[in-house]
Order: C-alpha cells, then sequence, then structure tokens
C-alpha cells in the first residue's frame, strides 16, 4: 500500500493524516511518514525533527510524529468490502452477483460457525445461540435498518475488488435508516455524498472522527437525512457552510468538538436550515458564543452546550424563547448571577442540565446539595420541569421557592429584585412588597370572624367555635374527641340550606374560611364503620 | 384527603413511604415501630419543614393525647422528612447498628457434612471436583505439568508471565514449593521490570526473595516463558516513532 | 405457543411491573389501552414472541399476562386510575384492604393468606387461557412484607399447582448501606429460605447499586423510586427480549436455569447492564460490543454491589440486542477470555453462552436513557454474590441473638423456630458456595500471589 500525502492513514485504530512521505535521517532504509493525528495530544513534534521541518502541523505542537511506513498495517477497505465483512456471508455476495456485481476470487467469506471452533474460555465452550439466525438475518442486506461501519478503515467507495464499478446501492441496501460510517478514513466528503445518495431510505448518518481534506462541488442536497453527527472531524467555519449546505432538511445536528473560531459565520450557515431543531456544539472550548446570531435558527428547540468554558458573567441583551432544552453543564459558570443571566437568555425553558459547574463546587454534603436545589428550582423560570435529570414536582417547586422566597426578604440571599423573576413569585406567592406579610386572601375566599356552629350527631346537638383558619380536619379531630370516635369513622357533611348546598367535607387540608359559613351553620355528623381501612 | 409520600428516617433506616392525613399520631407511631423498630412510647417525631432545610418541628400537640391528634393538623409537605428519633438512652437498636462479624453465625463443617441437598452432596453423588474419581489423577498431572515447566526455569533468568493480557517482563528470583500457598506446585517468583506484582518477594511472612515493593509476584511455573526478554521501557515506547 | 406470566407482588414489585409493562408495549407497538400504534397491522417482533407475552381478545386489544397483587390499595389504585388503567383487566389487579406492616409473617401467614384462593383462582384463569404456559416470571423485593411473605408463599404455591413450569424472579435485595426498615434483614432470610426451593432462577437488584448507576451515569441529580424502576425495567425487557421477539434467537424460560444454574440452590445469577448512558453523552461515548463487553465486568455496571473478582464463574450469558455482529462478538469474547480477572470453576457442568437479540432496546420517553444501537445484559453465576448473602446474614444475626423483634412474627402465627431453620439454611448456602468455589484443579485460570 503507497500512502501519499494528505491520505488517512490507522496505526492500531488511533487515525492520522498523512503529512509527509520521505526518508528521515534516523531511519535511512526505512520509508518514513509524517503523520498528524486527529488527537492533538497525541503526537511527539509539529513536524520538525532533528531541527528539520518536515511539515507542519495545523491541531497544535504535539500532534505530528514520524513513523515507518510499514507500521501502517491497518487494512484500508472500501465500503463494500467493509459491508460484505461485517455483515455479509456467501449468499449477500451471490445476490449481489445478480446485481452485476463479480467478485474477484481472492475474497474469502467465512462459514460463522466454523469460526466459532476453538472459541473457549479455560476448558469450557461457549455455547452461542442465535448467531447462524442473525447471519441469516444481517447476509440478506434487506433486512438491513442499523449499518454501523465506523472503525473499519474505509477509505473509498470505489471497489476493486468487486470489478470497481458503479454499484446500486440503492438495491443492496434498500432499508437502511441508519448507518454509522464514523472513525474511518475518507478524506474526501463526495465518498460518502456518493454513498449517501444512494440510499433512499437513510435518514440519519453519522460522520464523527472523518477529517475530510476535500468537499466536492455542486453536490446534490441529501434531503432524507435529518440527523447528522459531525463531532471530532477537525472542521471550521469555512467547510462546516459547505458542508451543511448539502443537508437542507436537517432536524438534529452534532457539531461537538471542532475547530470552528467563528461561529457567527457557522450559524448564519445553519440558519439557513429551516427545519433544525436540535443543534450539539458541546466540548468546542468556546469562551463565548453568538447568541444573538443563534436566534436567526428559527426551529430550534433543544441545545448541547456542555464542556466549554462559557461563564455568562454579563447579561445578554437577547433571549431566546424557543429553547426548551439546554445542556449547560461543565462550564464555567461560577455564581448565581451567572445562572439569573442563563434565567433571562432562555426564559422558556423545560429541561436544564447545569451541573459540573464551578458553582456547584462551593460547598459540599447534603446541605449544600439542598442549597443548591432551593437555589436553582427557584431562580429558573417555573416552566422548568427536569432540572439534571430529576424531575421538579410542583410541591417541590412550591417548597423551594417560598424557602427561597423568604431567604430572600430576610436578606440571606442576595437577589436582583427588579429580575421578572421576582416579580412572578411576588405575584405567584402573593407577596406584598413592602409589608412583606404572608399570602393576600384569594379572591374566592370568604372571610368571617370567629362564629358557632350547629354540629349534629344523631339526636345529639353539639355547639362549636372555630375560627375561619381552622381546617376541616381540625375540626374532625374535635368532634372526634367529644364523640371518643376514631376520626376515620365518621364524615362530616357542611348543610347550608339557604344555599342549597350540601357537600361532604372531605378535604382535611381547607380551612373554614373557604366555605360560606356563619353562625348557626349546620354540620352533620355521619358515621362510617365498615369503611374503615386498618386499625 | 390523598395520602402523600415522605422520607421516613431513623437512627438505622431510610425510606420512602405513604402516609395518610387521616391517621392519629397514636396510629402513625404504631406504623413508625414496625419500620424503625422504635417503640411508640420511645419515639419523638420531627417532621422537617421542607425537605431542604433543618427547620423541624415536633409531631405532638402540647396537652392532647396522641390518640386524638391526626397528621392533617399539621403542615406536611410532600416528599419531606420525617425522623423517628429513639428517645431511650440505652436503646437496644444501638447495637444492632454494630458491624462486627464475630457475632455471625458460620455453620461447622460437620453440621453443613449431615444435611442433605447441599452442594458438596451433590459434588459427591455426581462424582464432582475432588469427589471425581479422575480427580486426583487430572491433579497429579497439573502438578507434573508444573514441574515439568519449572525444570527449565532456573533463578537469575529472564522471563515473561503469560497469566494477563499485558505483557510483563522480569527476572526469575525463586522456583519451587511455597507452603504458604500451597504444598504441591511448583510455583516461580519473579522480579518484574515494572511494579505490576503482587508483593515484595515475601508472601505470607516467609521471604523467598527481595525487591521492591509490587515489583514481585508468584505464579504458576506453567505460566511462566523462560528467554531472551529484554526489559521493555515503558516511556519509550518503540523507536518506530518520532 | 410458550406463554409466560408475569406476577408482581407488593409495592416494588407492582412498580417495577408498571415499569416493565410500559415498555414491553412501547417495544411491540402497544398504546396505553391495548391497541396497536397507528400504522402498524401486527405486534413488532413477530406474533410467536409477542403472544408469550401478551393475549389477544377478539376485538384486537391486547391484554398483558400478568398479574398485579398488593395487601394494601394505593400502589395497585394507581394502576387501575393511571395511564395504562385500559391495558389491563380489572381481573388482573388483586389489591386487599390492610398491608403486611413490613412483616414477612403478615405477607406469608395472616394477611396474605386471606387473598391466597382469591390470586390462585386468578392465575387459573390467566393459564386456563394459555396453549403451553412455560412459566412464571415474579418481581418482588426481598426486604419488605408482601414482597418477601406473600411473594414466597405464592412460589410455594405455584411449585405445587404447576409443578415443573420454570419461575424466574427478579427480586429487590435490601441496600447494604441503607436499611428501608428494621426487620428487613429478617424478611430477606425468611423469604429467601422458603425461595431456595421454589424458584429456578433469581435475578436480584440492589436499588443503592441502581441510585448510583443513576446518579454516576445518568447524571441525574436526585434519583426517583421512578428513575430505578426505569432503568431495572431496562434489565428485564433486556432479559426477556429473547422470549418476546422471534427471530435470531429464542430461549425458553428454562433455558436460564439449564445454563446458568448448575444445582437447584445456586441460582442467583449476578445480572450486568451497559451501556448505561445518558443522552447528552451518548455522542462522546463508543459503544462497540468489545467495549460494552468489557463494562459488563466492571462492577459499576452490575445490578448488586460485589466483587466478581474475588469469586469464581461457573456460567455466563451474553445477551445482546440491537446492531451486533459475528465477528464483533467474537472479538469481544476472546478478549474476556484473556482477563486475569475472570476465574472459573473449572469442575462445574454448567455452560458460557451468547444470544442475540436483532431488535434493539427502547428507551422508555422521558428516560435519561441514551437511545443506543446496542447493549448487553449479561447474567453470571459467580461465587461473588455470596457477600451478598454474608451481608444480609451477619444483618440478621445481630438482632436476632437479642431476638429483637421476633414476637412481631410470633404474634403473626409463626413459629419461633422458623427464624433458626432459615438461617441454618442460609449459612448452608454460604458453605455450598464456599464449596463450589473450591476443588479447581488450577491448570484453568491464572493464580498468582
Amino acid at each position: 500500500m503507497t500512502l501519499m500525502v494528505g491520505d488517512r492513514v490507522s496505526f492500531d485504530g488511533e487515525i492520522a493524516t498523512v503529512r509527509f512521505v520521505g526518508s528521515i535521517p534516523n531511519w535511512p532504509n526505512e520509508t518514513a511518514l509524517g503523520v498528524e493525528w486527529d488527537s492533538p495530544g497525541r503526537g511527539k513534534n509539529d513536524g520538525k525533527l532533528g531541527g528539520v521541518r518536515y511539515f507542519q502541523t495545523t491541531f497544535g505542537d504535539k500532534s505530528g510524529s514520524f513513523v515507518k511506513a510499514s507500521k501502517a498495517k491497518d487494512r484500508r477497505k472500501s465500503f463494500l468490502e467493509a459491508l460484505v465483512e461485517k455483515y455479509g456471508d456467501a449468499n449477500s455476495v451471490s445476490r449481489m452477483v445478480q446485481d452485476s456485481v463479480v467478485p474477484r476470487e481472492d475474497i474469502k467469506l467465512r462459514d460463522d460457525m466454523a469460526e466459532y471452533q476453538g472459541l473457549e474460555i479455560g476448558s469450557r465452550d461457549w455455547k452461542v445461540l442465535g448467531f447462524r439466525n442473525l447471519s441469516r438475518i444481517t447476509a440478506n442486506f434487506e433486512n438491513l435498518t442499523h449499518i454501523s461501519l465506523d472503525h473499519e478503515c474505509i477509505y473509498t467507495n470505489e471497489d476493486e475488488k468487486y470489478g470497481n464499478q458503479t454499484l446500486e446501492l440503492n438495491k443492496i441496501l434498500p432499508d437502511v435508516r441508519v448507518l454509522n460510517l464514523g472513525f474511518n478514513l475518507i478524506d474526501d466528503f463526495s465518498v460518502v455524498h456518493s454513498i449517501v445518495l444512494q440510499l433512499n431510505s437513510l435518514s440519519e448518518l453519522n460522520l464523527n472522527g472523518n477529517v475530510f481534506s476535500a468537499f466536492g462541488r455542486n453536490l446534490a442536497p441529501l434531503k432524507n437525512i435529518h440527523t447528522l453527527s459531525l463531532a471530532s472531524c477537525h472542521l471550521d467555519e469555512t467547510n462546516l457552510e459547505s458542508l451543511v449546505s448539502v443537508f437542507p432538511n436537517l432536524r438534529r445536528l452534532s457539531l461537538s468538538t471542532n475547530d470552528v473560531r467563528n461561529w457567527t459565520k457557522c450559524l448564519t450557515a445553519l440558519a439557513r436550515l429551516p427545519n433544525l431543531h436540535f443543534l450539539d456544539a458541546s466540548f468546542n472550548e468556546l469562551e463565548d458564543f453568538d447568541f444573538e446570531t443563534l436566534k436567526s435558527l428559527v426551529a430550534l428547540e433543544a441545545l448541547n452546550m456542555c464542556g466549554n468554558r462559557l461563564d455568562f458573567r454579563v447579561p445578554l441583551r437577547v433571549s431566546l424563547e424557543k429553547i426548551r432544552e439546554l445542556d449547560i453543564s461543565a462550564n464555567n459558570i461560577a455564581d448565581w448571577n451567572a445562572v439569573d443571566n442563563i434565567n433571562l437568555l432562555f426564559p422558556q425553558l423545560k429541561k436544564i442540565r447545569v451541573n459540573n459547574n464551578p458553582y456547584c463546587e462551593r460547598g459540599e454534603g447534603k446541605e449544600w446539595e439542598d442549597e443548591l436545589l432551593v437555589q436553582l428550582v427557584s431562580r429558573f423560570n417555573s416552566g422548568l420541569e427536569i432540572l439534571d435529570g430529576s424531575e421538579i414536582l410542583a410541591s417541590l417547586r412550591e417548597s423551594c421557592e417560598l424557602y427561597f422566597i423568604a431567604k430572600v426578604i430576610k436578606g440571606e440571599i442576595p437577589y436582583d429584585v427588579s429580575l421578572g423573576r421576582w416579580h412572578w413569585l411576588e405575584k405567584q406567592y402573593g407577596i406584598d412588597k413592602d409589608a412583606r406579610r404572608s399570602r393576600k386572601p384569594d379572591n374566592n375566599e370568604k372571610l368571617f370572624g370567629g362564629i358557632f356552629l350547629s354540629v349534629e350527631v344523631g339526636a345529639k346537638l353539639l355547639r362549636k367555635f372555630v375560627l375561619p383558619e381552622c381546617t376541616v380536619g381540625k375540626l374532625k379531630g374535635n368532634i372526634s374527641r367529644d364523640l371518643k370516635q376514631c376520626v376515620l369513622d365518621f364524615e362530616i357533611v357542611y348543610d347550608n340550606q339557604p344555599a342549597g348546598i350540601k357537600e361532604t367535607m372531605t378535604n382535611d387540608m381547607k380551612q373554614l374560611g373557604f366555605y360560606n359559613m356563619e353562625d348557626g351553620t349546620r354540620i352533620i355528623v355521619q358515621s362510617k364503620v365498615g369503611v374503615r381501612r386498618e386499625t | 384527603m390523598a395520602d402523600l409520600s415522605v422520607y421516613i428516617t431513623s437512627e438505622l433506616t431510610s425510606s420512602e413511604r405513604r402516609v395518610s392525613p387521616q391517621w392519629s399520631v397514636e396510629h402513625f407511631k404504631k406504623k413508625m415501630e414496625l419500620i424503625t423498630g422504635i417503640p411508640p412510647e420511645s419515639q419523638r417525631i420531627w417532621v422537617y419543614k421542607r425537605r431542604e432545610t433543618n427547620e423541624r418541628f415536633e409531631l405532638k400537640i402540647p396537652e392532647k393525647p396522641d390518640e386524638y391528634t391526626f397528621l392533617s393538623e399539621f403542615t406536611i409537605v410532600p416528599f419531606t422528612r420525617i425522623d423517628i428519633e429513639d428517645v431511650r438512652p440505652d436503646s437496644e437498636l444501638k447495637e444492632l447498628s454494630e458491624n462486627s462479624s464475630e457475632t455471625q453465625y458460620k455453620m461447622e463443617d460437620e453440621d453443613y457434612d449431615k444435611r442433605s441437598n447441599t452442594v458438596r452432596r451433590w459434588k459427591q453423588e455426581k462424582g464432582l471436583g475432588r469427589f471425581d474419581p479422575e480427580y486426583e489423577s487430572r491433579r497429579q498431572a497439573v502438578i507434573e505439568s508444573n514441574k515439568h515447566a519449572a525444570s527449565a526455569i532456573k533463578v537469575g533468568l529472564r522471563c515473561r508471565i503469560l497469566n494477563s493480557d499485558i505483557e510483563r517482563r522480569g527476572t526469575v528470583r525463586y522456583t519451587g514449593i511455597v507452603p504458604e500457598i500451597d504444598n504441591e506446585i511448583s510455583w516461580v517468583g519473579v522480579e518484574l521490570d515494572e511494579p505490576y506484582g503482587k508483593n515484595n518477594g515475601s508472601i505470607k511472612g516467609k521471604r523467598y526473595f527481595t525487591c521492591k515493593d509490587g515489583y514481585g509476584s508468584f505464579v504458576k511455573a506453567i505460566n511462566v516463558e523462560v528467554g531472551d526478554f529484554e526489559p521493555e521501557d515503558p516511556f519509550d515506547l518503540d523507536d518506530d516513532e518520532l | 405457543m410458550r406463554e409466560v406470566l408475569s406476577v408482581n407482588v407488593g409495592q416494588a414489585g407492582c412498580q417495577i411491573g408498571n415499569a416493565c409493562w410500559e415498555l414491553y408495549s412501547l417495544e411491540h407497538g402497544i398504546t396505553p389501552d391495548g391497541y396497536l400504534q397507528e400504522g402498524l397491522t401486527q405486534p413488532k417482533g413477530g406474533s410467536d414472541g409477542f403472544s408469550t407475552f401478551f393475549s389477544e381478545t377478539g376485538s384486537g386489544k391486547y391484554v398483558p399476562r400478568a398479574l398485579y397483587v398488593d395487601l394494601e390499595p394505593n400502589v395497585i389504585d394507581e394502576v387501575r386510575t393511571g395511564t395504562y388503567r385500559n391495558l389491563f383487566h380489572p381481573d388482573q389487579l388483586i389489591s386487599g384492604k390492610e398491608d403486611a406492616a413490613n412483616n414477612y409473617a403478615r405477607g406469608h401467614y395472616t394477611v396474605g393468606r386471606e387473598l391466597l384462593d382469591d390470586i390462585l383462582e386468578r392465575v387459573r384463569k390467566m393459564a386456563d387461557q394459555c396453549d403451553g404456559l412455560q412459566g412464571f416470571l415474579f418481581t418482588h423485593s426481598l426486604g419488605g412484607g408482601t414482597g418477601s411473605g406473600l411473594g414466597a408463599l405464592l412460589l410455594e404455591q405455584f411449585s405445587n399447582e404447576y409443578g415443573k413450569k420454570a419461575k424466574l424472579e427478579f427480586a429487590v435485595y435490601p441496600a447494604p448501606q441503607v436499611a428501608t426498615s428494621v426487620v428487613e434483614p429478617y424478611n430477606t432470610v425468611l423469604s429467601t429460605h422458603m425461595t431456595l426451593e421454589n424458584a429456578d432462577c433469581t435475578f436480584m437488584v440492589d436499588n443503592e447499586a441502581i441510585y448510583d448507576m443513576c446518579r454516576k451515569n445518568l447524571g441525574i441529580s436526585r434519583p426517583s423510586l421512578g428513575n430505578l424502576n426505569n432503568l431495572i425495567a431496562q434489565v428485564v425487557s433486556s432479559v426477556t427480549a429473547s422470549l418476546r421477539f422471534d427471530g435470531s434467537l429464542n430461549v425458553d424460560l428454562n433455558e436460564f436455569q439449564t445454563n446458568l444454574v448448575p444445582y437447584p440452590r445456586i441460582h442467583f445469577p449476578l445480572v450486568s447492564y451497559a451501556p448505561v448512558l445518558s443522552k447528552s453523552r451518548s455522542t462522546h461515548e463508543a459503544n462497540s460490543v468489545q467495549e460494552i463487553t468489557n463494562a459488563c465486568f466492571e462492577p459499576g455496571n452490575q445490578m448488586v454491589k460485589c466483587d466478581p473478582k474475588q469469586g469464581k464463574y461457573m456460567a455466563t450469558c451474553l445477551l445482546y440486542r440491537g446492531d451486533v455482529v459475528n465477528r464483533d462478538v467474537q472479538t469481544a469474547v476472546a478478549h474476556v477470555k484473556t482477563k486475569k480477572s475472570v476465574q472459573l470453576v473449572d469442575w462445574c457442568p454448567t455452560g458460557f453462552k451468547i444470544g442475540i437479540c436483532f431488535q434493539k432496546a427502547t428507551p422508555t420517553p422521558g428516560s435519561e436513557l441514551a437511545d443506543v444501537e446496542r447493549n448487553v445484559c449479561m447474567l453470571s453465576n459467580t461465587t461473588a454474590i455470596a457477600s451478598a448473602w454474608n451481608k444480609i446474614d451477619a444483618k440478621f444475626d445481630l438482632m436476632y441473638k437479642k431476638r429483637a423483634f421476633v414476637h412481631w412474627y410470633v404474634s403473626e402465627g409463626m413459629e419461633e423456630g422458623e427464624f433458626a431453620e432459615a438461617r441454618e439454611d442460609l449459612a448452608a448456602l454460604e458453605n455450598d458456595y464456599i464449596e463450589l468455589g473450591s476443588d479447581s484443579l488450577g491448570d484453568d485460570y491464572k493464580e498468582e500471589y
């Protein structure tokens, strides 16, 4: 195999780009390859060796190495070769033969069970179930809906072994919906394009870990693809722009771990995707981000910014009302002010991840965790349903918010009360701005002073003095003591004859003030024996 | 009124439970005894105002018997914590949190022998393990193969160990029986080049050779290959990459 | 047809049951009220497999072959009024009025026995509707009163009535650090003693292990019982996938026992599951067959906390789902082979087995679990699990030497002798595991000192 500058190459699964081919003094009898690893810290130099510059790395000064060409043993494959090796058997090839593809004779196809001879642990054989069937299913490529050909050293779609003809992939793989071509050696995107163009059913494409040096020109749009993953592709804004223009109908896009410098340009390109619903920009070493341009992504609802260096120290003048889901974990969020800024920026969140940020490290233990919970629940708008993977129940929300309000009023939690969020909290809980007394009565609350109720127990009549704050439960407890009867054994009925209302008072927490009561209002005690649940 | 879920905690327990506001405190305490093991008269019940604070109040109304006090008379927030304190200074429960294995019951070997339906019985009946008539000869074969392997392994030779997926090289420091392990197998004590061993040349207090901690290991002779194995330098992975 | 009846007992059992049936319905394309999802002409996964877990009524409605049993009404009332209320027939939901008060004796003798006839009657009805009932799948906890007491009672009764039908259980084992009630060790030991003879295979799940997975792997800050049960359901679903889906692999319930259980008492395989991966990180985690297989040997992926490096394996089943091919499995298994930590009981007559289900797993909507192309569930019978029994036995002894709380059980009509008898049995079980670990010839694995 002769490698040339620009080729992609794999050493024990680690991928690099060839930057230099030739000889170096260290290995006079060998061909040396100067390579640049995809993982920037993986190498030993920047292309300079013994004072001589052979090439210049682009991903940093430790991403280059020199290796012996003879060590590049990972076998490079064509797409079809990889497909047949992984999923195929003799039949799948013969089916393709019918489709006018003639395999060369040196392709050895395995009998799947034969390979299991000698597969043993200690003295024990592994009994293998289902493989024959599985092979039968997968080997008939028409059955395949998901294909994972990642880490397979695929570098081309042209196939010498199968006669180097243009293959009709749409006939061979009519039903494939999901294709993973991650971490292969394809250097020209038009190779991927020509494969995908033929797969009519394909909607999800994973190209993670492929570093393209050519992107093709005037490529036909791939309209069926709605999910595309381009993580770790060393893409910059320019080649990204040309790439995404090929996928006009994307709904989900991952740009995690890339080399974009100018996000404004990148986002402007993404704004041309009318359906883009989810964007993953995680692990991009972002220190700031152009949220204003992000707003032009009209369909965007979910955003993953995990693993960047955003601090949100400065409030932004924009707000992204459409975003419902946000992952901002593992950034540089250092204080509560930043959290408030995030809330302003994303006012309509339903789901957020904010863990793993510096502010989380400011305390430890159970109490600190509880404080974190109170503050996060209270500082984000109340539409938030899921915080760091945990559901926020209404009762928890209320309890957090009340506690938060109390602490803010007491001055124990510094909080900017000019924020809209605070106005909302005040309104929600009826906080009086200056007096800061407790709740205001609800509109339908009918207040009375102390009154006497007439409590009928069979023929007996009791008079009970009650206050409006008294709950139904308390009244029941009071009656139960007089009757020496368990509270579970009877129920009480509110009987307002003048108003024509007669209802069983079942809500023990309800205050009597909510009923329209006056002196002498009748309460009837009814026995409930027989429905007691347990003693 | 609907039941609510709360966290019940005590010194020994913690669990999510449902309680009904209609319960009397007396009834609640009886239930809590079954969970926490604390009898009602020794319970002091603390209700945390909110899940996330340490503000708490006692589930008790002064002068009012528990029998006639109902949970609905208190503000209990769903998913809050209710802690049951054991007021007995000499509570027997305190001893239950000990972590001693001394008191643990172990069955004597002869009692185990007497039982039917045990693994040992099964091994005896089916002739498995040491009850296999061929077990002894197989075992001897293993001893022999180790002895045979050991005969070529001499102290001072370079070697590598074959029992794991990482390449470990070293120098033979001891061969022979190691009574601290067993009395039959031929073991080889190796001083490894890298600290991927188990000891410093001594085993259960008996010293067979001396090397730095973590550089020594005893492996069966069949797992040792002697030969011209140069030490590998882990920091210079290979000369093939510059 | 080879039908399987699921029996969910007690609060934990019923809640896990809910999570499982939600998942099964999704995986087979059944709506919450029991009809086919729009666009489907038949349930997903093939009719043979599907009908092992669902029955079809004349009207095109599908009903789970499941029974919910609880001594108190709350949890089952939630099923009766919840999203899946129309999926079940009212006869499948049995609840009493009085709870078991965390007391095995109440679940097993007094309160539980009152419901017994009713339950057996309904099971008979459901069994009558089967062409060839292959067995039962129980979910229950060992620490609570209903799960331990009534669960054991039902297993015992089913043994009498259904003889050789397979009885598998998923049992929630008390978490090692935090007890949910003081008498948990009693309930666990008593229940295990009863079921040692009656269950064919018990997969244990310890809530603490699952909780840690939810926190560490799924990044859930405060895992709720709901999060835990969703994850447990994924595991149960992986184990039952081979029964529910036609095609690549068709396993019988009995096969679990045949392959995993060398001797009837030793029927507690350790369950591991991989990958447990959160949605937000799924792009970054490679997820090859080899990686997920290796992950199964990591303690962080186990459903019970114990250290398999300290034990010896008797049998292992690797159940893969999704896009998995022979070559990859072969490479992965070859790698397992070289693992120094995998030591075997070499005289033991059980096997190692690999199974594949072509249908990939479906995460429940709203769950944090990533939608992955493949996953694996490893069932391994290892002597390491003995440490779980050892821990619970120690806790039992601490209480029993003082006879603490024994009167609660005696007052429900239980004889005190049953405590000693149960404890003896568990001690013998610990000895059984020691006996299993001995007599290795030593040519097979890689001892090092």
